[in-house]
């Protein structure tokens, strides 16, 4: 992947590392934190959110914009995951202490400066994904940082702050979520902006998990940590990127992000070229007439549905709609993908048109139903009259800031590495304190008895677990880094099965399967327990692992058992098995002579390698047993 | 200098350091250093922490301890509330006033004290519900400042004196804003005091501050105003939430509501009668109460008089007798007692009950059960209590019963006219039938 020059671009990058804590309890009450995949049966109750002023009387752009949406948000939930707090039917409770002190315990392991006294914030979010409308938030540290090889990674901010609740679907007039996951402790770590390439920033992301992970209290599995990205160019705005969940994607929304401020940079300079310092745009006219006789089936389909078009003038902007940088980014593109979020299939813009069948003789009545001169630039789109003139006034102020380049502004991430426009970018006002709830002074002697289970350092962890369990550091720091990590450990302790095979299935027998596109779902920790205990028990042999999985996440067998039946792993006939046993036996009578009853064990080796995992190990065990007895026997009396 | 809240040590620094709150500040402590706005201290915070408010937006408090040095950077305007203008409204529109009289309903965030004050203003009313800008005219009258549990009985006169005076002006529709924790009280004493009132009278509160983006404040108000403005009935009522979504409002009769719940958004409940009427949206649904229709203003006025020289008591197993001999000492002049079951009392207590029956207090019996109806011809202990002169009050709530009691104290002098006025139904505060279905029961 081809990589932008950090320095030479100035590009500046933050971190916001999200990462969901271990506790009982949610934050402020005392639900479990449990979570379920499912979505659960019925909606709980629905709302209206709307904006509330902040403590300084503003009401935040970003509250604005979504209350404009009108739209109604629905909550599902399960009655033992959620209770009146998460409903924002009752006060908080208190702050989860546990959760502070695991928050605490981070801090001082980045030599962070707490802070004496913490006050539980409101951060406005209005989008429904938090029941009240706000999300609680409390700056607990500043400062620190974090050692990765030579680099030194200055942290800002540590916060703890409640998750939001899950996003089902949404509509234009609908949102729906679910609730489980709201209030569940989160920690917020953020870097300092940092000047460096996008290798290094997703290596600064593994790292702040991995001290995150070394505490032992943080929650594993998918979905359990989540990255935010700020981003600024030849500084230009922050934009930021919200909701990495792969630390693998870093790199490629980097480079998407940075090309695309770059793109709009350049944009701006071709403007500042031509001297304009602030665009000018028409009113918003109606232009449904223009296309009274129509041949655009386009046009016609969307006049059909009563919608009107609507269209606005750009002074001197000819030209500039498609105005490509050398990345291929356009601003139409840009200006599309806005529309498209305020509820507009799209936008025509006169440097596309005439096409999609709209003709030559309908562009020139548009141009002069919007008085536009030569160099002057038009952009049409149609809607829903209620939706269509809120639209296209988000589209007029967003064009007016073509001249600054990347505006500020919140994008969402795609799966595919790209980001895309979610929201203004919050400004002050969305924060003001909880009034429910009193600041809480941090105690001395908290912190001096934190700072006695302060967690090792990563590395030496990681030393130690290779040593515990006999990996290779490569292997151990898979298993460290992997979601896996506890169903590693809870396999070693159930199962004699050396870890090193453990880890080695759990890392890349999966990663394999998984590549060749079978249904990993399938393959849930309980399989993969059963699959050991199995092994263990000696039902089929280590060798048959990869084939079992295969059967069972192509949907072949249901379980462990119907995987070893289906692929005829079944055991030996007794008779079989004896006969094995007699063989191992006569060739080995040297080590029965040697080591007497101490050779037991390395015959039963022998007959379960050799019978490949087909035979009973208890019926082995026994038969061996019996053949052992007399034979010594038989041996001792001759002797006599 | 202002540093409001902040006292001793804290007080002392900032002073010393000659800033004030607003001032943007840069706060040194020991290898390390804050910038940020200085804020108002919490009223009951201690006297060591200086709190600022950071660029990002948080607030954190910093030591007294810890810190070396505070000095100004820029001082700063504590910021002011934008008043929102209020746009031209149509003067055609039905005339509504709001008075408000505290809680949290019609108020909000107040930068100083991090607490909430009250929104009074016609354009902050309107501001509040911009839905209503086409269909109301708000008229807004404040004339109490106070928490619920601090309204007392001539607070209720003077709600009563104002609705008067404004239903002398023509108003379509009164609302009232009130804390929510007394307004089922306040609801009952207007219901009494404003006996024929010719328009709808619509307390209504909030449960879920209106400082939070969820709150039950806009649904309510909203509700309430349109109640207030289009219903075609009149009376006292009290608007609030029904269920936990943001779609449907009660109205509940005055006299026949409750609070039975601390937090929840529907938390207000009728006891003993159906609900007056619903709200969704614009559409007002009447419920089968034969509610009084809108008449004219030209002969209406309040009954405003409450003599609070009453006693509620609750009976519980260790009650002691001695508190009616107290309570007799402090000329107490009218008692409900909240018995239990059909409504009854323990036997140690009937000797006193009779001593303050003898010296001329009104008894009147209503049932801690809540629901259901109070009858003391079943056992024993209700024939006692007959005899000795309560008054049994049917299915009135007990708090109903004991506001009832300080308005006939305060407006009738007569016994037998005080005795026969508790018990004959004035406010849809008695049925003497008990459906089998009511409500939630
Ligand atoms: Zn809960």
């Amino acid at each position: 992947m081809k990589s932008y020059d950090s320095k030479e671009l100035d590009v500046k990058v933050g971190l916001e590392i999200h990462q969901q804590l271990a506790t009982q309890h949610k934050l402020f009450c005392k639900c479990p934190t449990l979570q379920s995949a499912e979505v659960s049966p019925g909606s709980l109750f629905s709302r209206r959110l709307r904006p509330s002023r902040s403590e300084i009387g503003e009401i935040d752009p970003a509250a604005r914009f979504e209350f404009a949406k009108n739209r109604t948000i629905k909550y599902h939930g399960r009655l033992d995951s959620v209770c009146l707090v998460e409903a924002d039917e009752e006060p908080p409770h208190s702050l989860n202490e546990e959760a502070l002190e695991i928050g605490l315990l981070v801090a001082l392991s980045l030599g962070s400066h707490i802070v004496d006294e913490i006050h539980i914030m409101r951060k406005i979010v209005i989008d429904g994904s938090n029941t009240g409308g706000f999300q609680r938030t409390v700056l607990i540290a500043r400062g620190g940082e974090l050692k990765i090889g030579r680099h030194s990674i200055k942290i800002q901010d540590i916060s703890i702050e409640e998750d939001a609740a899950r996003l089902l679907n949404e509509s234009d007039e609908l949102r729906e979520f679910e609730l489980d996951r709201l209030c569940t402790p989160l920690i917020e770590i953020s870097t300092e902006p940092m000047s460096c390439t996008p290798e290094e920033v997703k290596d600064v992301a593994l790292a702040i998990g991995r001290l995150l992970r070394s505490t032992k209290r943080v929650a594993r599995g998918i979905g359990t940590i989540r990255q935010d990205v700020n981003i600024s160019v030849a500084g230009g705005p922050v934009v930021e990127v919200k909701g990495v969940q792969q630390i693998e994607l870093i790199e490629k929304i980097l480079n998407y992000e940075v090309s695309r401020q770059l793109a709009l940079k350049k944009l701006a300079n071709e403007l500042a070229k031509r001297d304009i310092t602030e665009l000018k745009l028409g009113p918003i006219i109606d232009l449904t007439n223009c296309f009274h006789s129509t041949n655009s089936t386009l046009i016609k389909k969307i006049l059909g549905s009563s919608k009107e078009i609507k269209g606005i003038r750009v002074n001197r902007f000819k030209g500039l709609f498609n105005f490509e940088s050398e990345s291929g980014f356009r601003l139409g593109r840009e200006l599309a993908e806005m529309a498209r979020f305020h509820g507009l299939g799209g936008i025509f813009h006169s440097d596309e048109l005439p096409q999609y069948g709209i003709s030559e003789h309908e562009v020139q009545t548009v141009r002069k139903t919007l008085h536009t001169e030569e160099h002057d630039a038009f952009f049409l789109a149609a809607g829903d009259p209620k939706v269509l003139v809120f639209a296209l006034n988000a589209l007029q102020e967003r064009l007016q800031l073509v001249v600054i380049g990347a505006p500020a502004e919140t994008r969402a991430t795609t799966p595919d590495g790209t980001t895309k426009y979610m929201r203004p970018k919050p400004g002050a006002a969305r924060m003001y304190p909880e009034t429910d709830l009193l600041p809480i002074e941090i105690q001395q002697t908290l912190l001096s008895k934190l700072k006695r289970s302060v967690p090792q350092p990563w590395e030496k962890q990681l030393a130690n677990y290779s040593s515990r369990y006999g990996l290779s550091p490569t292997q151990a720091q898979k298993i460290f880094d992997s979601e896996d990590a506890s169903l590693f450990e809870e396999i070693a302790r159930l199962t004699a099965i050396a870890p090193s095979i453990v880890a080695a299935t759990i890392t890349e027998t999966m990663k394999d399967l998984s590549r060749r596109g079978l249904n990993m779902e399938r393959l849930s920790s309980a399989i993969i327990i059963e699959l050991f205990t199995s092994l263990d028990k000696g039902l089929f042999a280590k060798e048959a692992i990869s084939e079992i999985l295969a059967v069972i996440g192509n949907g072949k067998a249901n379980d462990i058992g119907e995987a070893i039946s289906l692929l005829q792993l079944h055991q030996l006939e007794t008779g079989e098995l004896q006969q094995i046993l007699e063989d191992v036996f006569s060739k080995n009578i040297g080590i029965v002579q040697d080591k007497r009853e101490a050779a037991f064990s390395i015959l039963m080796g022998m007959i379960m390698a050799k019978s490949r995992g087909r035979a009973d190990g208890a019926l082995v065990s026994t038969l061996l047993k019996k053949k052992l007895t007399e034979f010594l026997a038989t041996s001792d009396q001759v002797r006599r | 200098m202002e540093l409001p809240g902040y006292r001793g040590r804290s007080q002392q620094l900032l002073r010393s350091s000659n800033v004030a709150v607003g001032d943007l500040v840069q706060v040194r402590v020991r290898n390390n250093a804050y910038k940020g706005t200085l804020l108002p201290r919490y009223e009951y915070a201690d006297d060591h922490h200086i709190a600022i408010k950071l660029a990002n937006g948080y607030n954190i408090g910093i030591s007294t301890n810890n810190i070396v040095l505070v000095k100004r950077i820029r001082s700063g305007k504590a910021p002011r509330l934008v008043q929102t203008p209020l746009s031209s409204i149509d003067n055609k529109l039905p005339r509504i006033a709001v008075i408000s009289t505290g809680g949290t309903i019609a108020s909000r965030i107040d930068y100083r004290t991090g607490g909430v004050v009250p929104a009074v203003s016609a354009a902050d009313l309107h501001s509040l519900m911009p839905e209503l800008n086409n269909e109301v005219r708000v008229e807004s009258e404040e004339i109490l400042n106070i928490s619920s549990e601090n309204v007392r009985p001539k607070h209720w006169t003077l709600m009563a004196q104002t609705v008067e005076k404004q239903v002398a002006t023509g108003m379509n529709g009164v609302v009232i804003t009130h804390g929510t924790d007394t307004m089922g009280y306040s609801a009952a004493a207007l219901s009494f005091a404003l006996l024929g009132v010719p328009i709808p009278v619509i307390f209504v509160g909030s449960q879920r501050s209106s400082d939070r983006p969820s709150s039950d404040a806009n649904l309510n108000l909203v509700g309430a105003a349109r109640v207030a403005s289009q219903a075609s009935f009149s009376g006292v009522y009290v608007a609030m939430h029904i269920g936990l979504g943001d779609d449907l409002l009660a109205v509940h009769l005055g006299t026949r509501t409750r609070k039975n719940h601390t937090s929840r958004r529907d938390a207000f409940q009728s006891v003993n009668s159906e609900i007056a009427a619903t709200v969704k949206d614009k559409l007002i649904e009447e419920n089968k109460l034969r509610l009084p229709r809108r008449g004219s203003a030209s002969d209406f006025q309040a009954r405003s008089k409450f003599d609070d020289r009453v006693a509620l008591v609750k009976y519980y197993p260790a009650l002691d007798p001695d508190l009616f001999e107290f309570l007799i000492q402090r000329r107490i002049k009218g008692i409900i007692i909240e018995g239990t079951g059909l409504g009854h009392i323990s036997a140690d207590l009937h000797k006193a009950i009779k001593t303050a029956i003898d010296s001329g207090i009104v008894v009147g019996m209503t049932s801690q059960c809540l629901w259901g109806r109070v009858r003391m011809t079943v056992y024993d202990t209700g024939r006692d209590l007959l005899k000795i002169g309560v008054i049994p009050l049917e299915d009135m709530l007990a708090e109903t019963a004991l506001v009832k009691m300080m308005w006939v104290l305060g407006n009738y002098k007569r016994p037998e006219e005080i005795v026969s006025t508790l018990v004959d139904n004035l406010a849809g505060e008695i049925t003497l039938r008990s459906p089998l279905r009511v409500g939630s029961k």
